[in-house]
């Protein structure tokens, strides 16, 4: 029984750890720090695993209490704390992707490509974003982002409640692929800030502008639509209930 | 950006946190929910209480344990509140303790002071260091070393005896 009260060295990752990782509290030198242990160690990867999904659970099953907004107070707690999650998230994200890299999570289902852009898009509104890894390296993409033949993609969404989604891509000489989920139907994807989606793309050899599409509606749909409509307009208009996002990637050759 | 947009990003990210420590101190959703809503309205009423003295996940951390410590050790639920429900959660991190560490623990943080009881929650069962400990309870590494020792000794002169 005393064991209990006798300090551990295990070096593992403690469950507040986890919880300031997810709330985007930590910084770049402590999220690489988790990431390397993340990479080595099972039984955390399980744990990290099982927090995210229990969050997911909880926002799923408990929305937000419906406080009434406009006591003058409650800005004074979150403004400079607002100021640190926007400086830190993408570090967090970033090394998140690393972790993924580094634990070869990445789950290869499409024969290839990836990229992101966001200057209008609204907060509160569903987005998409990527990792891109090249060789041994990951980075966050970003919307006009450079790539090659071969890179790998690992595509995450945030939303703010369960919606149904999916991907599809128009590439440089116009073919359409959907890259996610890939069964013709869209995917219910729970509510969640950066929320890898379980599938990894490897880029092809088809240079140019390639434009990916995010789809995200309130109720199941088929994506076959959505498929043609970007094949013959080269654009998608989000139908009621349903909302957009694009971002693009530039594929180049290889430099010697 | 409104307030309540700022309160429901917050809320989603750290209200799953406080739940879940509150289930596995509580054992039942509907006790560790209404924590949950006791602590973010009383910060939405209050956001002075937050003081800017750490960051925003150990307070949360601290006034979660407060909040649980305070339910388990008042009367009227003590009885509701059984080592039975505490640590129930089997995929938490509490799952490493057997029922009889589990029961035992939960008679400590009845009997034992509050401070001594906190850090013994998060050592035993969120499985912090004691640094992190410190941090959330805003005293020295060498002061959380000192209440484990007495939480310690606590079991060692309780061990084997009747509930």
């Amino acid at each position: 029984m005393l064991e209990l009260f006798q300090e551990r060295t295990s070096g593992c990752i403690s469950d507040l750890s986890f919880d300031r990782w997810r709330a985007h509290e930590l910084d770049a030198s402590q999220i690489e720090e988790l990431t390397r242990h993340l990479g080595e160690c099972e039984n955390c990867r399980a744990r990290h695993r099982s927090l995210e999904a229990q969050a997911d659970a909880f926002l799923e099953r408990f929305q937000a209490p419906a406080f009434v907004a406009g006591s003058g107070l409650w800005p004074r707690v979150p403004m400079d704390h607002r100021r640190k999650l926007s400086r830190v998230r993408t570090w967090s994200t970033a090394v998140a992707a690393l972790a993924v890299a580094a634990t070869a999570v990445l789950v290869m289902q499409y024969p290839k490509l990836s990229g992101q852009a966001d200057s209008v898009r609204s907060k509160g509104s569903p987005h998409l974003g990527f990792y891109v890894k090249h060789g041994t390296r990951v980075d966050l993409g970003t919307d006009g982002q450079t790539v090659h033949a071969g890179d790998q993609l690992r595509f995450f969404v945030s939303l703010n409640q369960p919606l149904h989604f999916a991907l599809l891509s128009r590439d440089g000489v116009g073919g359409v692929t959907e890259y996610y989920p890939g069964t013709g139907h869209s995917q219910r994807v729970s509510a969640a800030q950066n929320k890898n989606l379980d599938s990894s793309i490897e880029l092809d050899g088809i240079l140019g502008r390639e434009e990916l599409w995010a789809i995200f509606c309130d109720a199941p749909f088929e994506t076959e639509a959505f498929r043609r409509e970007l094949a013959a307009q080269r654009v998608l208009q989000a139908p009621v209930n349903c909302a957009v996002d694009q971002i693009s990637i530039v594929k180049r050759p290889d430099s010697p | 950006m409104r307030d309540d947009h700022v309160f429901e990003d917050l809320y989603k990210s750290y209200a799953p946190s406080v739940f879940r420590r509150a289930r596995q101190l509580l054992g039942q959703d509907a006790d560790a929910y209404e924590i949950v809503q006791e602590l973010f309205l009383s910060i939405f009423e209050h956001p002075e209480q937050y003081q800017g003295r750490s960051v925003m996940m150990t307070f949360l951390y601290s006034a979660t344990t407060h909040a649980c410590l305070n339910r388990i050790r008042n009367g009227k639920n003590r009885e509701r509140l059984r080592h039975d429900h505490f640590l129930s959660d089997e995929s938490t991190t509490a799952s490493r303790l057997t029922p009889e560490q589990a029961a035992m623990l939960h008679r400590a943080i009845q009997a034992l002071p509050d401070d001594i009881g906190q850090a013994a929650i998060y050592f035993a069962i969120d499985g912090m260091t004691h640094q992190e400990i410190a941090e959330v309870m805003h005293c020295s590494r060498r002061h959380v070393g000192d209440l484990l020792a007495r939480a310690a000794d606590w079991l060692r002169n309780n061990e084997g005896a009747p509930c």
